[in-house]
């Protein structure tokens, strides 16, 4: 299970790694045709869209390594090696709420924008690009529950509970 | 319902939950309660928060600054500074900081100044015979200069919340920014006879001189980036591309050290990094929605029309309200929230709105290296393995000094704005 779950960050931080570098790309293609004086206003829209799914992307594959910023004080101070990981799952809790959240109104979304059109590429459909949203919140989640039953299990297993 | 949502942020921050999640599960809260809101909105916010065109350049000044540390031109420039100035009573410690002004005129962010200048100089500057304290201090304080001096990713969102013009916040941002790092080093002049520092042997002037050629072309990138944004060649977002492209290209056909093999790691660290800050963006967006619902920015309004004493007391106010908040919320999302807040107030009160974004700044530069919650402090102090509270007391002379040039910039805001100015009007 962990090494699926394993897997599946590594192929979505892949996947951000491809929305960034076709931003990045896109961009350096949109300055080149500003200085030569070629109109190409597609550039604007693919590298909004790359732009912003190379964060939700980002963000989600982040929670399984646990490095959103956060401010580590008051856990760090614990003594009790118990209470630090009730605590971790306390955060995991509230966190995987936001993560469910978003899944489900992501996909909401998604829904009712799906036959909307881009900007300046009128025969692609907006619908695809709100998918960034319940996908990250989707992954977060398997993350977070994955990190819940390892913290239960590991409360189990020193006989905390 | 205002009470419960502050005290449900306060106590998710406080507890460890991350900074963007408890700001969307505030929001969230916030918005389920107000039937004139729909719940969809926290999404949709946070999807369209992230669609400004400024805000493209957060990744590409990241990748500019990653391409500098990954390919050694970090290295170059700190050998060539090193070999200038360290002979000095202190040498490494002036050269730390002109390093850091230096790498703040290439990149825009304060982080990977930390992290790539202090790989180098915590522990060499600790092999010399610095106390942790010191080096930890010299090279968190130093690092703030990254968000000062231009380009800089906060000026950029700064520019993208107020309206203003990046270009004309990163012209006035350059003298205070170089003020900043001479106040550091004149810190450094008082403490090395006091503190005793160590001095390195002298390099031959020949040395010096080919060291100084060999970096060069790194040396030549703040000069690209700000003139090319004077002279309007190219935008402030596309100065943060072509900072990328600069470093690239020299890393790989000048200085040879950055091989393609290792590229789609340092596009995967960009990603991971830039997503970070740009997810508490997003979060942040949605609860702004919040807080313009309750329309925070009239009441704060009124408040500061009831009290006398002006735009210094005003700016006094909104200094000490951004370090208090600087210390537990990253800057991007800092400035998100409360820029909308306090911006209207400003102008009533006749601020500019660029010396305002100047001073926000500032304050949120310095709240990096103010604990618990200062990521350049984090990382020194994680580099050199020694306690936040040892690190801060390292920090704090340093700290003061820009709480000094910080004040300046408060006392007398016209006068930092005239020069630039009267010298590019076309950016203003």
């Amino acid at each position: 299970m962990k090494k699926a779950i394993d897997v599946l960050q590594k192929t979505q931080i892949a996947i951000g790694g491809f929305f960034l570098a076709l931003f990045l790309v896109t961009i350096a293609y949109q300055m080149f045709t500003r200085f030569v004086g070629i109109s190409a206003t597609w550039t604007e829209d693919v590298t909004k869209y790359s732009f912003i799914w190379a964060v939700f992307m980002g963000a989600g594959a982040m929670v399984h390594e646990n490095a959103h910023f956060a401010f580590t004080s008051f856990s760090d101070n614990l003594k009790s090696k118990k209470a630090r990981t009730v605590l971790a799952i306390v955060i995991s809790l509230i966190m995987l709420v936001f993560a469910l959240l978003m899944t489900y109104y992501g996909f909401l979304i998604a829904k009712r924008f799906w036959n909307y059109t881009w900007v300046n590429i009128p025969s692609l459909k907006r619908g695809p690009t709100w998918l960034c949203l319940p996908v990250a919140g989707i992954t977060s989640a398997i993350y977070l529950l994955e990190h819940i039953v390892s913290d239960t299990i590991s409360l189990v297993k020193r006989g905390d509970i | 319902m205002g009470i419960i949502l502050v005290a449900m942020f306060i106590i998710f921050v406080a507890i460890g939950v991350p900074i963007s999640f408890a700001l969307g599960m505030v929001s969230f809260t916030g918005i389920a309660s107000l039937s004139a809101i729909p719940n969809m909105v926290v999404f949709t916010k946070m999807f369209n928060g992230l669609g400004s065109f400024t805000l493209l350049a957060v990744p590409l000044f990241i990748l500019a600054a990653n391409l500098m540390n990954e390919g050694g031109i970090t290295k170059k420039l700190i050998d060539s500074s090193t070999a200038a100035v360290g002979h000095f009573r202190g040498g490494l410690a002036y050269a730390n900081v002109l390093v850091s002004m230096i790498f703040a005129g290439i990149s825009g962010s304060s982080q990977a100044d930390t992290a790539g200048v202090g790989k180098v100089f915590i522990p060499s500057m600790e092999s010399q015979g610095y106390d942790k304290g010191t080096s930890v201090g010299v090279t968190a304080a130093s690092s703030t200069l990254g968000s000062i001096i231009p380009p800089s990713i906060t000026m950029v969102v700064y520019a993208g919340i107020a309206n203003v013009s990046t270009g004309a916040l990163f012209i006035t941002g350059l003298l205070p920014g170089i003020l900043l790092g001479l106040a550091m080093m004149l810190v450094v002049k008082l403490y090395s006879k006091k503190k005793n520092f160590p001095k390195g042997e002298r390099v031959p002037a020949a040395e010096v001189l080919k060291q100084t050629f060999v970096s060069f072309p790194a040396l030549f990138t703040p000069i690209l980036l700000i003139g090319g944004i004077i002279t309007g060649l190219f935008t402030p977002t596309e100065s943060a591309a072509i900072a990328s492209i600069y470093a690239l290209l020299i890393g790989i056909f000048f200085y040879k050290t950055i091989k393609i093999k290792a590229l789609p790691k340092i596009l995967i660290e960009t990603m991971k990094l830039s997503s970070l800050s740009l997810f508490a963006l997003a979060t942040a967006n949605a609860l702004g929605e919040l807080l313009s619902y309750y329309q925070l920015n009239m009441v704060v309004q009124q408040f500061f029309l009831g009290i006398i004493g002006g735009k210094v007391v005003f700016l006094l106010v909104v200094v000490l309200f951004f370090m208090f908040i600087g210390t537990f919320m990253d800057a991007i999302p800092a400035m998100v929230l409360f820029v909308p807040i306090v911006l209207p107030s400003a102008t009533v009160l006749g601020i500019s709105p660029i010396m305002l974004g100047l001073i926000i700044i500032v304050t949120l530069a310095l709240g990096l290296v103010t604990p618990p919650y200062g990521l350049c402090l984090l990382i020194a102090a994680s580099i050199s393995n020694i306690s936040i509270e040892e690190s801060f007391k390292g920090t704090l002379p340093y700290f003061i000094s820009s709480l000094v040039v910080l004040l300046l910039l408060v006392v007398f805001q016209d006068f930092w704005l005239a020069a630039p100015t009267a010298l590019f009007p076309k950016l203003f």
